[in-house]
């Protein structure tokens, strides 16, 4: 039978029924469209690495195309921009992109991500916020995991400094002078890994106040295999991992501190 | 020279080349050939002696290629070779990165070939260092690139802040065309309604006239230049208000901006027009002179009164004059008058002459206010006359009369009961004390004021204030 123009009549509690049930639909449109489901971030992926890599290359268009297809702006930042970071280097590996394509690509999705993030409401007064260093220390040259998870910090209200190319004695001065309550490090490489290990020694050993610092990178197991790293409090790819630790191991400071840090 | 698809030349088309020649012809075909024995030791090295930032590499020799390779390329040789190992031609380049010692990294592109059947195998290497480098550049320019966008992102933050904390309302209005770049809340909440949008909204459109829409920039433009304020009736969301606009100019990005604060001066047509008009009212037929002064003293506006108590034919001869002109002690009493007033918002009463034109002198009583915005601020004066002239002359005698008498009665009491020294010294004293006690009152408690007033020096006021235990 066709169900062309047939309509039921419903009675008042079929119709209160339906009436929720599209009200939860609606409500929950914008979640069920484009989750952050792995074929859907793959396909952005290769999506994005096409676009990344070619001369043609414009943000805004592969923006829209992107938002088009139903991804949110979040989940492109935290999905989808990761995972073609993670297809170019892994072409590089493969030897399907030589270094330089691989670095301009990269530094293509550095822009795309610019592009989102710079139109961003920041909550400058948040109270529930908390302060961070993040570091990419000065022997990796590979700084875009250190600006989503800046993006992915601010979003969360958390209030951060973002350091490139950064040296022992500046990490420690900002320390000094800022007490933040967390020092994030984002490495790509292993020798980066075993450099910056190495800066967060000399960093506790300069420090008067234990800080608790996190060392992150998409795959960090990978390259920092082999390498002593129990200077760090956490070694994790998680953000709600460290903001965990974070909360856990919460500074008591005096009232007058804690007002004042809420500015 | 005839190619074929699966480069491989034609068998006999290249002479079969000496063994002492085919070194010579792989060392300058490449920066560097790396000879690898079946185990991936290295067995021989070739380094074209053009390159020298190589140094010495004959301490590989005998060692595993991967001892000299960064952790990401060992699983590229490992891959290549398995490929050879399986009969296969790898055609691709192989970017590795080599590391010799902790810091010094190269990279190098091979070609990477078998020889013959017992598994040797030959790297020809092009050096990268020249396009490493660049990437390098390009790297460094990025992140002081990123690291401007976090300044900027720091110095943004600080904006936003002050423009939120800040009460008064902002706008930094385009020069030329009249559209608003940026608000703050306080000007967002006079003068839009639910979603605003500052760009593209033109000043103008605010203007409650029609009429008056035109040639407001250009006044507006004039008043910046100028440094000086305008009254404009501004639409807001809660209907007319005149408004006093304070415009400065300035310029960035090739732009002329003019930034503007808005204070509320009056409000009309909100059922308090009748109040407007009764103040006005008030102000012109009061029997009490009203002045009102900038916060330096400079006369704004006086009603007729004050000309009447001054003796003054026309407004126009005390509008911009300073009031202190106009008081018995000239800037003592405006100055104790002003600083009363900053402080505490209003002077409820002070004592002091104002002078006439024609240089009489009459006692008055004023109380002072100010409106409660700091910036273009007036302050009133309301000032009254204590007495007629005849009035207080009677006054005077009949009240001199009466303590004459007293004081000749407590003077003969004196006489004998202590030496005419001691009674001048703790005379003085009570006067001191007195005079000390009046002008504490006068300046409010203000001792720098009273100071002056006394014509003593602060350090001397604190001697006295000490001696009397006041």
């Amino acid at each position: 039978m066709s169900t062309k123009n047939f309509r039921t009549s419903l009675n008042s509690d079929e119709a209160l029924i339906s009436t929720l049930v599209y009200s939860a639909l609606n409500t929950s449109k914008e979640q069920l469209l484009r989750p952050a489901h792995p074929g859907w971030i793959e396909e952005s992926g290769k999506l994005l690495v096409r676009h990344c890599l070619s001369k043609t290359f414009d943000q805004k268009t592969i923006l829209q195309e992107l938002l088009d297809l139903g991804f949110k702006l979040d989940t492109i930042v935290d999905h989808c921009i990761p995972i073609a970071a993670t297809r170019l280097g892994e072409a590089w590996v493969q030897d399907t992109l030589s270094f330089s394509e691989a670095t301009i690509g990269s530094a293509n999705l550095q822009i795309l991500l610019k592009h989102i993030a710079q139109d961003r409401e920041n909550n400058f007064v948040s109270e529930r916020g908390k302060r961070f260093l993040v570091c990419v220390h000065e022997s990796e040259q590979h700084t875009l995991g250190a600006l989503v998870l800046g993006d992915m910090l601010r979003r969360q209200g958390h209030s951060l400094k973002i350091k490139l190319d950064a040296k022992c004695s500046q990490i420690c001065n900002l320390q000094e002078s800022n007490d933040y309550d967390g020092i994030f490090f984002s490495c790509a490489s292993f020798l980066s890994v075993k450099e910056t290990a190495a800066c967060v020694r000399q960093i506790r050993r300069t420090l008067r106040h234990n800080c608790p610092i996190f060392l992150g990178g998409s795959n960090i197991e990978q390259v920092s295999q082999g390498i002593d790293l129990k200077e760090f409090d956490l070694v994790t790819s998680s953000l709600n991992a460290v903001i965990e630790y974070v909360e856990k191991n919460r500074k008591e400071v005096p009232l007058s501190f804690g007002m004042a840090a809420k500015g | 020279m005839k190619q074929k698809s699966d480069n491989l030349w034609k068998f006999g088309s290249i002479p079969m080349i000496e063994p002492e020649d085919l070194g010579i012809v792989l060392a300058t075909s490449s920066d560097i050939a790396v000879l690898l024995n079946s185990d991936t030791k290295i067995s021989s090295i070739l380094v074209n002696k053009a390159e020298k930032s190589y140094g010495n590499l004959d301490h590989w020799i005998g060692r595993k290629i991967t001892d000299f390779l960064t952790t990401e390329s060992i699983p590229k040789i490992k891959s290549a070779i398995g490929k050879l190992e399986n009969g296969e031609t790898v055609l691709y380049g192989l970017e590795l990165n080599h590391v010799d010692n902790a810091y010094w990294q190269f990279p190098i592109k091979y070609n990477i070939h078998r020889l013959g059947k017992d598994g040797q195998i030959i790297l020809l290497g092009r050096d990268l260092q020249t396009i490493s480098e660049n990437q390098q550049r390009f790297v460094k320019a990025q992140i002081a690139s990123e690291e401007s966008i976090e300044e900027k992102r720091e110095l943004e933050a600080h904006f936003k802040v002050l423009l939120t904390k800040t009460t008064d309302a902002l706008a930094f209005i385009n020069a030329k065309s009249g559209e608003i770049i940026f608000s703050n809340p306080a000007f967002q909440e006079l003068f839009f309604k639910d979603d605003f949008k500052d760009e593209k909204t033109k000043m103008e459109s605010f203007i409650a006239g029609n009429s008056e829409r035109k040639g407001f920039m250009e006044k507006l433009s004039i008043a910046a230049h100028g440094s000086y304020d305008i009254s404009e009736e501004l639409e807001t969301t809660s209907g007319e208000v005149i408004f006093s606009i304070t415009p400065n100019v300035y310029r960035a990005a090739g732009q002329q901006i003019i930034i503007c604060k808005f204070l509320p001066k009056t409000i009309r047509k909100q059922g308090e027009k009748e109040l407007t008009e009764n103040l006005l009212a008030t102000f012109h037929n009061s029997s009490d002179a009203i002045i009102f002064t900038d916060v330096k003293g400079s006369i704004q506006y006086t009603n007729e009164r004050f000309l009447d108590l001054t003796n003054t034919s026309h407004k126009n001869e005390v509008i911009a004059q300073n009031l202190s002109d106009f008081l018995g002690r000239g800037e003592i009493d405006l100055a104790i008058m002003l600083e009363n007033v900053m402080q505490s918002g209003a002077v409820k009463i002070y004592s002091t002459h104002l002078k006439s034109s024609f240089g009489t002198k009459i006692d008055i009583e004023a109380s002072v206010s100010r409106n409660n915005s700091d910036a273009n601020g007036l302050i009133a004066f309301i000032v009254r006359e204590v007495l007629s002239p005849s009035g207080r002359e009677e006054a005077s005698k009949v009240h001199s009369k009466l303590e004459h008498s007293q004081d000749e009665v407590a003077a003969k009491e004196l006489v004998g009961s202590a030496t005419l020294k001691e009674i001048v010294t703790d005379t003085t004293d009570v006067i001191e004390k007195i005079c000390i006690e009046a002008a504490l009152g006068i300046t409010n408690n203000n001792r720098a004021a009273a100071a002056d007033l006394l014509g003593l020096s602060r350090q001397s006021l604190y001697v006295k204030l000490s001696k009397f235990e006041m």
